[in-house]
């Protein structure tokens, strides 16, 4: 078993691949010390602690102290599970919150619902409310926007080493901007883990539930650089990706407090710059079209405010793209979108057909998860300097 | 492949020149009647308003003079002059003619131009005189891909000190009309985008350059800007790049961007009319920044070069810059052009015939397979006063696995063309007179493309065709020199150009030590030359030509062309015998290049050539030229003597002039007043 499953973002070519791309990783923490210390799993070694058995294990004792039973539903028991196990309690409490509609009239309309419980401890009750609503372009975009295909075609050469080194999630790029390290921010990587799943889970459903043809299927001659996953083409998972990393970070970095972090946004707009380059990079690859990264990060931006909200109860966005109002000739600019210095979304976004746009902030009506307020805890006490005053 | 030659049959029609319409991009060739081509014109005693009249009268809505030339300009009939028009090709057809009733004397294609970039209604707004400090040159620049939002080039956060900057390859702002091809971005204009894409301090460059017209990518309008390392950039960060925190007021800048699918035909042919609109319209620009009513002076960069011309100040591009340098006798114009880069490139030949000399010289061609872009060789006669010229050799083409031309003589009417199995014409030999003030005649080799996407375009074959050359009237002490045009692909273009070179096994590459021999072995009889390689575009009498050399060696650069030019028919000596001077374009043998702007602010790359030698004189002479008395090139003559850079004593003067001159780039430090 490796050291970490945290899923296969992006239809296989694996974010997590991010992890193992990303070197330290494999000596992560205690792993490395429990590979020390321990024998490997094997006939060898069960056949020697069988026979240490038998030669120690003496007579049965029988005034042995009882044991207290555990503690059920409290996240103490977090620290004590290992990274596996973690992950997969964090997805459940992220996945089983979300539903999907889908409408199919011109072009299909996915839906992504959130849930909102209701009190009742016993049973299950809950009201949906939109979260994300996503709405395919008609083909005549995606046909317009083949020029873009092929102009941006002409840049490969320049790009090709970043084209290559992001075909899985591109953490080690976010390296270069906040200080994340698997020694140094250990749960801020389990942090990211979870969402890139999260959001992996949410993506790949959307993408399948729109069915969009990626460019290889419309022109012969864009001869992408990379083979082109076979899950759709909008929108674009490396753009959704990207965003929800990008706006994590940041949004780490403002509440650990750090004065660097605060004020001009600074930080925020230079995590927005990368994750952008990242989206366009894989039309400068061949595989997707600008629209698809425009409603990547319309949905990268909005899970990423979810996810926060899961972890803290803080406000939450409902966001909408309207793929038939995208002009076909608008390229990707995420600053329609986003503004970094205040993280928020811009309530509407125009362009030459109209709206393309939306979103909505809403108040948190139902309470933060306690699992993963557990591990935002962690993760942004990473991002928090010491107290001077506190030394000794 | 079965070739064949015939004598094609010209008829009455003598061209001026062989417009053939048709250019790097195959399409070109089905380009319709109707589009509108750039092209630039020679005028003859006629004014340019003479001319639309006259054309008027024949093709009324079949030429637009573009709104850069004023009433004044319009309305001067100078002797000569070079104008930019664009033109359809029934109007051009016209103007072709020898002894055409326009006062046209020359035509140059330059490319088709969409409709959709062109604005007819464009007119010259008020250009009012900008008073500027003591102590201002105005720096001005024309290339490729210039990254004017990097942070050399801003006086702080969201000002520029960009004044001026015509993008030609993009639809006109109408709204503006003061354009008549693409747009023209002022200070104003360029502060506004600065202010509106900043967020949370930083630039936003992709909208820049895409809300400013520079990339668009949909439009298949590839701009160097683009990439992380442009041509232009880089150049002008040299020339004219100061950090912002100095906000430099003395070196306002003016520049134009040229078309890329101009800059990416090589050869420079293509170049001649965006070129001469630029400095159009720099010219004007540069009218307006006064001192004390007086014009400040101004120092212009231009790191181009080709190959090929006639290499005698007579070329078009040569009369063009002089025609800018002259264009305001009330302003100091100095220029900087770069020597080229073609050293080694085995693209130049000198054919002599003395007594004790075999009865032919033969070049050998090695003409590339998948080269997707016609290949020419130029055989330049000697200059002559008569007319018609003497007959001085005669040349004869053979084709690899193909038969041997007949003769084309060096006379008015010879022409050779060569069909493939099907008749079409896959080569073509000519013989043409280029008029005074170059008189001299010229045999073209024009070869096809070696390979094409389309599959019934017709291909000439690759491999090594001989081009033989048999004295006739040429006399002991006269040669013919022969030139290949540049074809190579410029990075990040795609044209698919492959530079073909002279193959002869006489020609020692490499010394005794393994390395490229950087110039001709004494007495060398081969005719394939390193000697000559200079570039075609550097052979005026003001422009200052500056060669590379490299820091850590004291070298030379290898690749740095070199004189000597021909003789130069106005003048009893060449105006120049090769470059002025050399000065840094790489820091040693291994570290090629110098650092300069890269494409987005903040970022700094590395490029090499005499491209970049030149812009570090042009930064230099800036601040020098308000107090030198005489030429520029007295100037730089003095400043190598001055600031010495200690190269081999044996080094030609043909390679490097008057020397190599050490100049330092402190983008901190404030320009001289």
């Amino acid at each position: 078993m490796t050291a970490e499953s945290f899923g296969s973002p992006q239809g296989g070519q694996g974010a997590y691949g991010a992890y193992g791309a990303y070197g330290a990783y494999g000596a992560y923490g205690a792993y490395g010390a429990y590979g020390a210390y321990g024998l490997p799993e094997s006939p060898v070694s069960a056949e020697a602690f069988i026979t240490t058995r038998d030669g120690i294990v003496g007579a049965p004792l029988d005034n042995i102290p009882p044991a207290r039973p555990g503690v059920p539903e409290d996240v103490r028991n977090l620290k004590r599970l290992s990274r596996e196990v973690r992950a997969a309690i964090f997805s459940f409490e992220l996945d089983a919150q979300i539903e999907l509609t889908v409408d199919v009239e011109e072009t299909a309309t996915a839906t992504l619902w959130r849930r909102q419980h209701k009190e009742d401890k016993h049973r299950p009750r809950c009201d949906y409310h939109k979260l994300a609503v996503l709405t395919a372009p008609r083909m005549d975009v995606f046909q317009a926007q083949l020029a873009y295909v092929t102009g941006y075609a002409d840049i490969r050469q320049d790009r090709a080493a970043e084209i290559l080194s992001q075909l899985a999630a591109p953490v080690p790029f976010y390296q270069t901007i906040s200080f994340i390290d698997p020694q140094r921010t250990p749960y801020t990587i389990e942090l990211l883990a979870t969402a890139l799943r999260f959001t992996n889970f949410c993506e790949q459903r959307v993408k399948y539930a729109l069915a969009a043809k990626r460019p290889i299927e419309l022109s012969p001659q864009v001869q992408p650089m990379i083979p082109t996953p076979t899950h759709g083409s909008l929108p674009s998972g490396h753009a959704t990706e990207a965003f929800v990393m990008a706006r994590l970070i940041w949004k780490l970095m403002r509440q650990g407090g750090a004065p660097q972090y605060q004020g001009a946004g600074h930080w925020g707009e230079m995590l927005m710059r990368l994750a952008s380059r990242i989206a366009v990079n894989r039309t400068v690859a061949g595989v997707h079209f600008p629209v698809d990264s425009s409603a990547g990060a319309v949905l990268g931006l909005t899970l990423a405010d979810f996810i926060t909200e899961r972890c803290t109860g803080q406000d939450w966005t409902s966001a909408k793209f309207d793929g038939h109002h995208y002009s076909p000739s608008a390229d990707f600019d995420w600053h329609q979108l986003y503004q970094a210095d205040d993280d928020t979304q811009y309530p509407k976004t125009e362009g030459s057909e109209g709206i393309w746009a939306k979103a909505r902030s809403h108040e948190s009506q139902c309470g933060k998860s306690p699992v993963l307020a557990w591990l935002w805890e962690k993760a942004l006490a990473e991002w928090t300097d010491f107290d001077p005053c506190a030394q000794n | 492949m079965v070739l064949k030659w015939t004598a094609s049959d010209t008829g009455d029609h003598i061209p001026i020149d062989a417009l053939t319409y048709k250019r790097l991009a195959s399409d070109y060739a089905s380009v319709l009647d109707m589009a509108w081509w750039s092209a630039m014109i020679e005028l003859e005693h006629t004014s340019i308003a003479d001319l639309e009249t006259r054309i008027e009268r024949h093709f009324p809505n079949d030429l637009i003079i573009p709104a850069a030339y004023d009433e004044a300009d319009r309305s001067d009939p100078k002797d000569r002059q070079f104008v930019a028009i664009f033109a359809r090709r029934s109007v051009l057809a016209e103007m072709n003619h020898t002894g055409n009733e326009f006062g046209v004397k020359n035509v140059h294609l330059g490319m088709v131009t969409s409709h959709d970039w062109l604005n007819r209604e464009a007119r010259n707004g008020d250009m009012p005189d900008i008073e500027v400090p003591p102590g201002t040159v105005v720096m001005a620049m024309i290339d490729d891909g210039l990254a004017i939002a990097h942070e050399l080039f801003r006086a702080s956060r969201d000002t520029t000190r960009v004044e001026f900057c015509a993008v030609l390859p993009t639809p006109p702002d109408t709204a503006r009309g003061d354009a008549t091809q693409g747009r023209i971005l002022r200070k104003a204009e360029i502060d506004t985008y600065l202010k509106n894409l900043t967020f949370s301090d930083l630039l936003d460059e992709e909208q820049f350059y895409s809300q400013t017209g520079q990339t668009d990518l949909a439009a298949g309008t590839f701009s160097p800007v683009s990439l992380r390392r442009s041509h232009g950039t880089h150049i002008m960060g040299i020339a004219a790049g100061f950090a912002p925190e100095i906000a430099e007021a003395a070196r306002p800048i003016i520049c134009t961007v040229l078309p890329p699918r101009v800059v990416e035909d090589t050869s420079g042919i293509s170049l001649l009319p965006a070129l001469s609109l630029s400095l159009q319209l720099l010219s004007k620009q540069a009218s307006r920044y006064k001192c004390a009513g007086q014009p400040v002076p101004l120092v212009l960069n231009f790191s181009f070069g080709n190959f090929s011309g006639p290499h005698d100040g007579t070329s078009e591009v040569a009369r063009l810059l002089e025609q800018f340098i002259a264009d305001n006798p009330a302003q100091k114009r100095w220029m900087t052009l770069p020597a080229g880069n073609g050293n080694l490139a085995r693209s130049h030949g000198v054919l002599q015939f003395p007594e004790s000399c075999p009865e032919e010289i033969t070049l050998d061609l090695r003409v590339l397979p998948d080269d997707n872009t016609a290949s020419h060789v130029e055989l330049w006669m000697p200059y002559s006063e008569h007319s018609p010229p003497p007959d001085y050799v005669s040349v004869t083409v053979t084709p690899p696995f193909g038969p041997e031309s007949a003769t084309v003589d060096a006379r008015e009417g010879q022409i050779q063309a060569l069909h493939d199995g099907e008749g079409r014409v896959v080569a073509t030999v000519l013989y043409t007179f280029e008029p005074p003030p170059t008189a001299r005649g010229l045999i073209t080799l024009a070869i096809d493309p070696t390979a094409s996407l389309k599959a019934d375009a017709p291909l000439a074959p690759s491999g090594r065709w001989k081009i033989t050359t048999r004295p006739k009237a040429i006399s002991a002490d006269q040669q013919v020199e022969v030139w290949i045009r540049r074809d190579e692909t410029l990075p990040g273009y795609r044209p698919g150009g492959r530079q073909s070179f002279f193959d002869n096994g006489c020609y020692q590459r490499f010394g005794p030590l393994g390395r490229p021999l950087t110039v001709d072995p004494p007495d060398d009889p081969c005719p394939v030359r390193r000697a000559g390689t200079y570039s075609g575009f550097a052979g005026g009498a003001s422009p200052m030509v500056i060669a590379a050399y490299t820091d850590k060696s004291h070298q030379l650069s290898e690749y740095s062309a070199a004189g000597p030019l021909t003789h130069t028919p106005m003048t009893p000596m060449p105006y120049r015998n090769g470059p002025d001077a050399s000065a840094k374009a790489d820091e040693s043998r291994v570290l090629w290049g110098v650092l300069s702007a890269g494409s987005r602010s903040g970022s700094y790359v590395r490029l090499d050539g005499t491209s970049v030698a030149c812009p570090r004189v042009a930064r230099q002479a800036s601040d020098e030229i308000a107090h030198w008395p005489l030429t520029a090139r007295e100037w730089l003559s003095h400043a190598v003597s001055e600031h010495p850079f200690k190269l081999p004593p044996d080094t030609a003067e043909s390679r490097t002039g008057a020397g190599g001159i050490v100049i330092p780039l402190d983008w901190q430090k404030n320009a001289a007043k």
